[in-house]
């Protein structure tokens, strides 16, 4: 379990994470959301050691992650583009990895290139963006990491590896209980796998549910209005859009309230329809909640 | 344990470079040093005969041997003077080798390894601590730092060896110990201290101090202690390597027939004032560009500090103000008490000028060149972004490569000159 307690990391005197509190169970995969510049990457490099909080602490089963190889031992870390040493072939990197994982497994390596098929002699700066990935996933998946934790894992990769890698990644999840933490601005991406998401702005988390709950946050509504009305004044109402007298419209909650609200402009059909985690995500920013 | 892994991994990483590097700086040294044997061989040895004509145009063979004037403590001695024309040389030379290596390494290191931090975020989420990353590049730095001097203190004894009388030979040896012991100091210091002083600026000055230190007594042991009693023929040398020759209207042969000092003090006092303006350009100008160096670098460091939760001084200034109070106390403690009044005592002011603007001349490259090459080893240390270092080192590259290309080309043909001199000026009996 990841707990993160109280975090707070500023840069000179620009505070990036205030106050953040959240936890992650074991054996889930958990995304988080949120703008650029939000604090998403920030929150990784702490969770990873890369960088000290200021105040608060991040704790991995109880215990704390910087300047901690045990605890480091424990995690992968993926991040957004290639990060390796450019001179390195994919075999260098293996034995780079071997020296510094106890659990380094070549032959899982292997397994897994068997599926992304990496040439492990070409070295890192000549493989493509989606190669570099995919040779960082197979590094990070064969030390058997209790946590793997991914930032925008699917840039570069073309939709057959991005496939691969999830159905890898759940597999994962589902026989050895390894936890996922993933930032992504793929929303879709992350509404297939997520159990959890967090949504974090200028800092602060906004949101930490599970998905469905998240999603939930706005209910979207699709109404048959023959007669455009002069004005759609429906309080909740965030945002509505229509094609001939189908309108669809986005209401911070939807009950008997806002129902009888929406008849009284005319509407004569209505019904709720699925959200996406990517509408939530816009129409929240929208609404500013 | 997870230390010497590392080490292993970095030293990979650098070796080729290392080795490259070191292949080039014995290659320059060599090949001056060849220069210098074709350069004695062919024209000042005694075996040498030179062709000659005279004024009425009849065709005069005149062995070398027969120009050596045989009265007088003041002659010119053949060994001596091409030993010191090569030592001089030299000391002009090392910066812009240095310069020249250096800049090699760096752009390498600095154009694939710098580029965004990535490496080092890539290595701060291993599982290592900030101290196991810290030492190994720390070691590698020391192990690069003991290859480059090493190399440096066999060349210096190559040079000497077959320039001098083997007494010599000693100081290229000492040349090396102490800067190699200096640096050991330098990086033990810095891998015990330095992430809980964690200022830049302090570990840039605290380079400049040692660094700066170990140039000058060298120069001082090379200038001022092995010349000190030739110093009218020392400075005639000197003057001879920098301009390509005698000062106007001295010739080899009148050199040779040298009687009198006071002959030739105030033509070579105007050579020296000459070589005091380029002197004084350039060296303001490097120090200017090192004090820039270690402003941006606290502010920098201070950047990447603040992100990666190492302590800092609570007030950045004031570590910039101490990091250039440093580099000034230990310029003027160690150019003027060490170097320019000893020479000032031995030598007279002008030497003492002349000495100080080449120190700062040289030095200044030096310092410039070596922060960031130490900061680019020292991968978390970043005391110059990438592109202004790109830019700086490429500034003294050029440089380097304008200057040894000159002094190649001059070496070559200083010869000719001097029999040019000669000829033009030469009388049978």
């Amino acid at each position: 379990m990841i707990e993160i307690k109280n975090a707070c990391k500023a840069y000179g005197t620009k505070a990036v994470l205030n106050n953040v509190e959240f936890t992650v169970k074991d054996g889930t995969i958990h995304g988080i959301i949120g703008e650029n510049g939000s604090g998403k990457t920030t929150l990784i490099k702490c969770l990873t050691g890369i960088y000290r909080l200021n105040r608060g602490e991040i704790l991995y089963d109880g215990h704390p992650v910087f300047e901690n190889n045990a605890v480091k031992e424990q995690i992968g870390y993926v991040a957004d583009s290639n990060q390796y040493f450019d001179n390195y072939s994919s075999k260098d990197m293996i034995s780079f990895f071997k020296a510094a994982y106890t659990n380094f497994s070549e032959e899982r390596f292997n397994e897994l290139n068997a599926i992304f098929n990496i040439d492990v002699n070409a070295k890192m700066k000549q493989l493509s963006k989606g190669q570099g990935m995919r040779v960082a996933y197979m590094l990070n998946l064969a030390t058997f990491p209790k946590y793997l934790i991914l930032d925008e894992p699917t840039s570069g990769l073309d939709p057959v590896a991005k496939k691969e890698f999830f159905d890898i990644l759940v597999d994962e999840v589902e026989k050895r209980n390894m936890t996922v933490f993933i930032s992504s601005h793929h929303l879709n991406d992350l509404e297939k796998i997520c159990d959890e998401i967090t949504v974090i702005r200028n800092g602060r988390i906004i949101v930490n549910n599970d998905i469905d709950t998240v999603k939930n946050r706005v209910v979207k509504v699709q109404a048959v209005i023959e007669q455009k009305p002069e004005n759609l004044d429906i309080p909740g109402l965030i945002e509505f859009s229509n094609i001939g007298s189908i309108y669809t419209l986005v209401f911070k909650q939807f009950g008997d309230e806002e129902k009888a609200a929406l008849t009284v402009c005319g509407a004569s059909f209505i019904e709720e329809i699925e959200v996406s985690l990517e509408e939530m995500f816009v129409y929240t920013n929208i609404s500013g909640e | 344990m997870k230390t010497c892994k590392l080490l292993k991994w970095r030293l990979r990483d650098s070796m080729i470079i290392v080795c490259a590097m070191v292949i080039m700086l014995l290659v320059i040294f060599l090949s001056d040093n060849l220069v210098y044997e074709e350069f004695e061989s062919s024209y000042l040895s005694s075996d040498t005969v030179y062709h000659y004509e005279t004024i009425d145009g009849v065709s005069v063979d005149i062995p070398v041997s027969e120009t050596i004037p045989d009265d007088g403590e003041d002659e010119f001695d053949y060994e001596k003077a091409t030993y010191y024309s090569a030592i001089s040389q030299y000391i002009i030379y090392e910066g812009f080798l240095i310069a020249l290596f250096t800049a090699a390494i760096f752009i390498g290191i600095a154009m694939s390894q710098l580029k965004d931090n990535k490496y080092k975020n890539f290595l701060a989420s291993m599982p290592y601590t900030r101290n196991e990353l810290y030492i190994s590049a720390y070691l590698q730095a020391l192990i690069a730092a003991v290859l480059v001097y090493v190399t440096e203190g066999i060349a210096l004894t190559i040079t000497c060896g077959s320039h001098a009388n083997a007494g010599y030979i000693w100081l290229g040896i000492l040349n090396g110990i102490l800067k190699l012991s200096f640096t050991i100091a330098w990086l033990e210091l810095l891998a015990a201290k330095l992430h809980e002083y964690a200022a830049i600026g302090f570990v840039a000055a605290s380079y400049v101090v040692f660094h700066t230190g170990l140039s000058v007594i060298s120069r001082c042991l090379y200038v001022c202690g092995l010349f000190k009693k030739e110093s009218l023929l020392y400075k005639v040398m000197f003057l001879k390597d920098i301009y390509n020759g005698l000062p106007d209207g001295l010739t080899l042969h009148s050199f040779m027939n040298l009687n009198s000092e006071d002959i030739f003090l105030e033509r070579i006092v105007i050579e020296l004032d000459k070589f005091l303006m380029i002197s004084a350009i350039f060296g303001v100008m490097f120090i200017l560009l090192a004090v820039a160096t270690l402003l941006w670098g606290t502010r920098e460091y201070r950047n990447i500090e603040l992100s990666q939760g190492i302590k800092t001084y609570k007030k950045p200034h004031l570590t910039v103000l101490f990091s250039v109070c440093t580099v000034v106390v230990s310029y003027v403690v160690v150019v003027f008490i060490f170097g320019a009044v000893y020479t000032l005592v031995k030598d007279g002011i002008a030497s003492a000028i002349g000495y100080v603007f080449s120190v700062l001349l040289t030095d200044g490259i030096n310092t410039v060149l070596y922060g960031a090459l130490y900061s680019d080893y020292l991968d978390s240390l970043p005391i110059l972004r990438p592109y202004v270092a790109v830019i700086a080192v490429m500034v003294a590259l050029v440089l380097a490569l304008f200057v040894c290309s000159i002094r190649a080309f001059q070496c070559l043909n200083k010869a000719e000159r001097m029999i040019s001199h000669e000829e033009a000026n030469w009388t049978i009996g």
